[in-house]
């Protein structure tokens, strides 16, 4: 229904609108004549902070006439509004360290300042926390025009980056001035550099390799997914690792732009997961089991072409963040967030911990709460479970739920610890298989114990074989996980878990044949 | 007996079709004009031109992002009301305005920022009309009266807004008030130049205009000619008072005497002056559209193609982007033309286009239940 305004309402309402201007136009008379500046101008992206004092401009990958190479980092340009002669200051970094002073003044003009003559200054060395710098102040000539300013670089031990940072002017500039914005400059991004690490004193050596243990708990997060997925819905998800990449995108996205703590972004990788994994099931599973036929072989075949379309998704992201939100993301590394503690990685002891209470938790799930008891009910018989009121749609939505929060943050994780690449972990597809298979695909218990066999076994094997072998054992490698697969589906077909598999009954058994090979009878093992 | 209501409203089309030739002007201007520029107003910002020509090649641009906002809020209110008549359910209403308005949010970070070649997250007339039909989705509620009341309250008085409390120095914050009224280009890529704020108003009067002649005659609309012209010629008229006065309304103050000192007015945010001037030209176009409609030339010629244009805007917007930006490859990147050949560009592209929307409006009748509906 439409309600008319009448010729007197519309009046009334101007009237108290220009009545209402007019008294803020008192109230507020320069608000429209001065836009004020802030007090301090923050830049952060992709690892320098910098807080520039009030009224500085920051323009984009020019110095002077001189466009900084973009492959080489990032270069910005600043200048003071009110100043007659501006000032120009820029970044850039590399993981190429400059030779020398004059080296970095020619990395900073993107090497193409041949013609200039540089005389530089005294050059002085200087440390602070990690961060070593070594600056001079230069004069340029040149047929492009005369310059004045500092250059220096950092070496950042932690991160292995190199900053360049130049600030120049005219050749009339005040070279004081230069210096207290040159010196301001470095001092607040040493200070901020997120590649500083928290390190303590002492050094704890462990009896294990840290890798390995943060492999072990990968792998049986990734095992319980795909699990959980089997048991549901009967058939293999062969983009279960891909929703990793999900999970490392996430991260990667709230890290590097909206300046989340990375670890503080594993509860969103995990909603986003699990959401997604909702998705595929109410989008894709859902949809093909309505309209019957060979369901499995289609779903199968429906998820390995997803696993194939997702990296390509990634692949988008990725040019979007490195062309347009200058951020380069071949992959997702957010490696220089972690911390140590007496020499461990801070990852390693986070992602066990997070491994161990997502079992505990799991295991409550199952076996206490009512959305885990009908998700087991569903698993065994969906027919039987919708007869006795069980909501059969929800369980599903829990199960993929649960396997793609697991994905999810297995890729988070993998950030911290040594990054993804841009395929994302799909490469650990048949590794999850091998442990899900080899554990018992129809026992979450059996996906735990097959995913840190698998995840050990190919670790020792890879030693042995490199202790029998040698290098060119790293070229085979990926065949140890089909191996334990062909394995496992030869003597344990549905799992060490399940039936068939080793029960208590079996392990008695097997013990008391051992014996009997071996000639102990009863009478010796009691003398 | 109560008259019909007017069919589709050709004289929108053409208002709609008119502004966005000329935007795509300023478009194509912009991908191959080295002296072409714009950023009026961003942060106080007051950037020289090269010559006066350049100025009014740009400045007769100005109507477009005004007149494309408000005739968004008119023929939103227009097609609410149609569907309520129709008896679908307010919930559904709602949800296809949003629907609406995050087709538009992707279609900013998708297709336009790479256009522009902006950051991803840049904040442009796209994403900002797509957040306001949010807000509509929610607003339409409101009696028109209050949304009237707000609407103006806003255009006359967003330039007194202070957002000091919102902190600038972290991203989150900052992106926030480059959203609501501060456009910006300086964190990347945390940059926008519609803040939905002001425009707010804008598509809010633009909605009680089309709630009003919703259930209009058609000779009622016609009636609207004479109104539309005098409201077009009071507001430019107060355009002059208030750049003359040169106080409320200039968030640019004039600088001199000369035509560019009197025309330079601030877009980003959008003074007062700055609205005047582009929304009565607005309303004297739909005069023009008004007075003309009746006639079998209408539909034909250069009016038939504006009509055409303004029968699929958004296609329109999302193609001519794409259209006047392509470079032959292996052309260089900084490539500039001169102003004629880039007026040919303007037109081949126009004509290419014309032809496109043609196709594409044939399309989305076709297909009337489908995606298409959105774009």
């Amino acid at each position: 229904m439409v309600d008319k305004i009448s010729r007197n309402t519309f009046i009334a309402i101007l009237g108290l609108v220009l009545v209402i201007t007019a008294a803020n136009q008192i109230m507020n008379p320069l608000a429209y004549e001065e836009v004020e500046e802030d007090e301090y101008w923050w830049y952060n992206r992709a690892g320098v902070n910098f807080e520039g004092d009030a009224g500085m401009r920051f323009n984009y990958s020019k110095l002077g006439t001189h466009r900084l190479s973009y492959e080489e980092g990032y270069s910005f340009r600043v200048r003071y509004e009110n100043e007659t002669h501006l000032p120009n200051m820029a970044f850039a970094w590399d993981d190429e360290m400059p030779m020398n002073i004059s080296d970095a003044v020619f990395m900073s003009y993107n090497r193409s300042d041949v013609e200039a003559v540089y005389t530089f200054g005294e050059q002085v060395n200087e440390s602070v926390h990690e961060h070593y710098m070594i600056y001079s102040g230069f004069d340029r000539i040149s047929e492009s025009g005369n310059r004045t300013g500092y250059v220096g670089y950092w070496n950042c031990n932690n991160s292995a980056r190199t900053i360049t940072l130049i600030v120049e002017h005219e050749i009339e500039g005040n070279r004081t001035d230069l210096f207290r914005i040159f010196n301001h400059t470095r001092a607040t991004i040493t200070d901020h550099y997120p590649g500083q690490r928290p390190r303590s004193e002492g050094t704890v050596d462990l009896p294990f390799d840290v890798d390995t243990l943060i492999n072990v708990a990968l792998m049986v997060m990734l095992t319980i997914g795909f699990s959980f997925t089997f048991m549901m819905e009967g058939f293999p998800n062969f983009a279960h690792t891909s929703y990793a990449g999900l999970g490392a995108m996430v991260s990667f996205i709230l890290a590097r732009f909206f300046n989340f703590n990375a670890y503080d972004t594993w509860p969103f990788a995990a909603l986003v997961g699990g959401i997604f994994g909702v998705v595929l099931y109410i989008g894709i599973v859902k949809r093909i089991r309505r309209h019957g036929g060979y369901q499995d072989i289609t779903l199968t075949l429906t998820f390995i072409v997803i696993a194939q379309v997702l990296p390509y998704v990634y692949l988008i992201f990725n040019y979007w963040a490195r062309y347009f939100g200058d951020v380069p993301a071949y992959g997702y590394y957010l490696g220089y967030y972690d911390f140590s503690y007496q020499g461990i990685p801070g990852i390693a002891i986070i992602s066990s911990a997070t491994c161990i209470l997502l079992i505990i938790g799991l295991r409550y799930f199952l076996t206490q709460h009512k959305i885990g008891l009908s998700l087991r009910a569903v698993a065994e018989d969906e027919a039987l479970a919708a007869t006795i009121g069980i909501n059969t749609d929800r369980a599903h939505y829990a199960s993929w739920f649960i396997s793609g929060a697991l994905s999810a943050l297995v890729g988070s994780i993998m950030t911290i610890h040594g990054g993804t690449n841009l395929s994302g972990p799909d490469g650990m597809i048949i590794n999850v298989m091998s442990g899900a298979i080899m554990g018992g695909v129809y026992n979450v218990y059996g996906a735990i114990i097959g995913g840190l066999f698998v995840s050990l076994a190919q670790k020792l094997l890879n030693t042995l074989m490199f202790n029998l072998f040698g290098l060119a054992v790293m070229n085979w490698q990926a065949l140890f996980p089909m191996g334990f697969l062909v394995l496992a589906l030869f003597i344990f077909p549905n799992g060490v878990t399940g039936p068939g598999g080793i029960d208590k009954q079996r392990l008695i058994n097997l013990w008391s044949s051992i014996k009997k090979v071996l000639g102990i009878t009863q009478e010796d093992t009691a003398s | 007996m109560a008259s019909k209501p007017a069919g589709r409203l050709q004289f929108i089309d053409f208002t709609r079709g008119l502004v966005m030739a000329i935007m795509a002007w300023d478009h194509v201007s912009g991908f191959w004009n080295q002296f072409h520029q714009g950023g009026e107003g961003v942060m106080g910002a007051m950037r020289p031109f090269m010559n006066t020509t350049w100025f009014l090649v740009r400045f007769v641009s100005h109507y477009c992002a005004p007149t494309f906002i408000f005739l968004a809020g008119t023929v939103l209110a227009i097609s609410t009301i149609k569907r309520e008549s129709r008896g679908e359910s307010q919930l559904d209403i709602s949800g296809r305005i949003i629907i609406r308005g995050i087709v538009l949010l992707v279609a900013e970070i998708l297709i336009v920022s790479p256009a522009f070649g902006t950051p991803w997250a840049y904040f442009g007339v796209i994403a900002c009309i797509g957040l306001n039909f949010i807000i509509f989705s929610v607003a339409r509620k409101l009696p028109n009266w209050v949304i009237l009341a707000f609407s103006l309250l806003i255009v006359f008085n967003h330039n007194f807004i202070n957002l000091d409390f919102i902190p600038n120095d972290v991203a989150w914050g900052h992106y926030l008030r480059v959203i609501i009224h501060e456009p910006n280009f300086e964190m990347r890529p945390w940059v926008g130049l519609y803040p939905i704020l002001p425009w707010l108003g804008v598509m809010g009067i633009g909605w009680v205009f089309g709630s009003t002649i919703s259930s209009y005659t058609p000779e009622q609309i016609k009636g609207l000619e004479q109104p539309l012209r005098k409201i077009g010629l009071a507001s430019i008229a107060t355009f002059f008072l208030v750049r003359g006065i040169n106080g409320y309304g200039n968030l640019l103050p004039r600088q001199g005497w000369s035509l560019v000192d009197w025309l330079y007015v601030s877009k980003y945010p959008p003074s007062q002056a700055f609205l005047l001037w582009s929304l009565g030209g607005m309303c004297l176009f739909m005069s023009y559209a008004l007075k003309n409609k009746g006639k079998s030339t209408f539909n034909t010629g250069i009016t038939g193609v504006l009509n055409q244009y303004g029968r699929v805007p958004l296609f329109f917007y999302l193609t001519h982007l794409w259209l006047y930006r392509l470079r032959l490859p292996g052309a260089p990147g900084m490539f500039y033309m001169p102003m004629t050949p880039t007026i040919a560009l303007w037109v081949l592209g126009l004509w290419v286009l014309y032809e496109l929307c043609k196709r594409y409006e044939v399309l989305k009748r076709k297909h009337r239940g489908s995606v298409l509906q959105y774009i």
